[in-house]
């Protein structure tokens, strides 16, 4: 599965075939699925205010109208993570504010740009990879959306596959047609294309 | 009429805590993570804060090594834009306050 992006005098270019192409389409509907779903399954986002509420007050919702805490699901742990962690040193230090507390309030105002983000840089990707296969060409702004969004699918799947120090040492053994095989060798896949793609970004 | 000089000792003691906590920055960790490649790590830190290539290199192997590394300093403010940033860029990254 060598090839992956370089970079022409027209832009950054790759081509998939029908596989390649399916996989990658595959991938970035995920996403944006993930991205959606946490949005629909978050019961605190833009509460419909009571008739006659305070107007002022759902004006003040809509700015409000992320979600509060941190996702079970591991995988979307890891693409929404917290923003705040505990004081840095030894511990002595006299906590200046509530860790729980702040993590909520960032993610209330972070999250909805963040999963926005997310979902644009995954619709590039949709958008630009040809449904049964062929080139790609892209300029520098879908670039650094397709890295971002490559990179998005990585956490994803690495984390679902729990990717850690010995994985490159499993992926050497493992049964490539066994069901954790093929998608370790995804996985891989994934990591030589995000690198082609930033080796040609650097060198434009 | 109240002087300076009246306030109680307790409340002089909290403005000492408070002009030590100018010297307490909030920072942006970077935390390690087995997905990240380390290209791409370093790609950020330069995209993101704008820092050569050599700096960013530097963090990236700290937060490869030691398992985080501090990648910025400043106001609480200062340090939730770049986290926001380095979420954006799907780098683990939080803030805290120094100690």
């Amino acid at each position: 599965m060598k090839g992956g992006f370089r970079r022409t005098q027209r832009g950054v270019a790759a081509t998939f075939d029908e596989m390649q192409a399916g996989v990658l389409r595959h991938l970035a509907a995920d996403i944006e699925e993930l991205m959606g779903a946490r949005e629909v399954a978050e019961p605190d986002v833009a509460p419909t205010p009571a008739p006659g509420a305070d107007p002022f007050e759902a004006l003040f919702a809509d700015f409000s109208a992320g979600a509060t805490t941190r996702p079970d699901d591991p995988v979307l742990a890891r693409l929404l993570p917290d923003g705040y962690s505990a004081p840095t040193g030894d511990g002595n230090a006299k906590p200046t504010v509530d860790t729980e507390a702040a993590a909520a309030d960032f993610r209330r105002f972070t999250e909805p740009d963040l999963r926005a983000g997310k979902t644009a840089n995954a619709q590039t990707i949709l958008t630009s990879v040809p449904v049964g296969g062929g080139s790609v060409l892209l300029d520098d702004d879908e670039a650094e959306s397709w890295l971002r969004g490559l990179n998005d699918m990585r956490l994803a799947l690495g984390t679902a596959l729990e990717v850690g120090p010995d994985t490159d040492r499993e992926f050497g053994r493992i049964d490539p047609m066994s069901s954790r095989g093929r998608r370790l060798h995804l996985y891989m896949w994934l990591g030589v294309l995000q690198e082609t793609l930033l080796e040609s970004i650097t060198d434009g | 009429m109240t002087g300076a000089l009246d306030v109680p000792v307790e409340e002089r003691a909290d403005e000492l805590d408070e002009a030590v906590d100018v010297d307490r920055p909030w920072v942006t960790i970077v935390w390690d993570d087995p997905v990240n490649l380390m290209s791409y790590v370093t790609f950020v830190f330069q995209d993101v804060f704008g820092y050569s290539r050599e700096k960013a290199q530097r963090l990236m192997m700290n937060v490869h090594q030691l398992g985080k590394a501090v990648v910025s300093t400043g106001t609480r403010e200062q340090m939730e834009r770049d986290v926001t940033l380095l979420h954006a860029a799907g780098l683990w990254a939080t803030l805290a306050h120094d100690s």
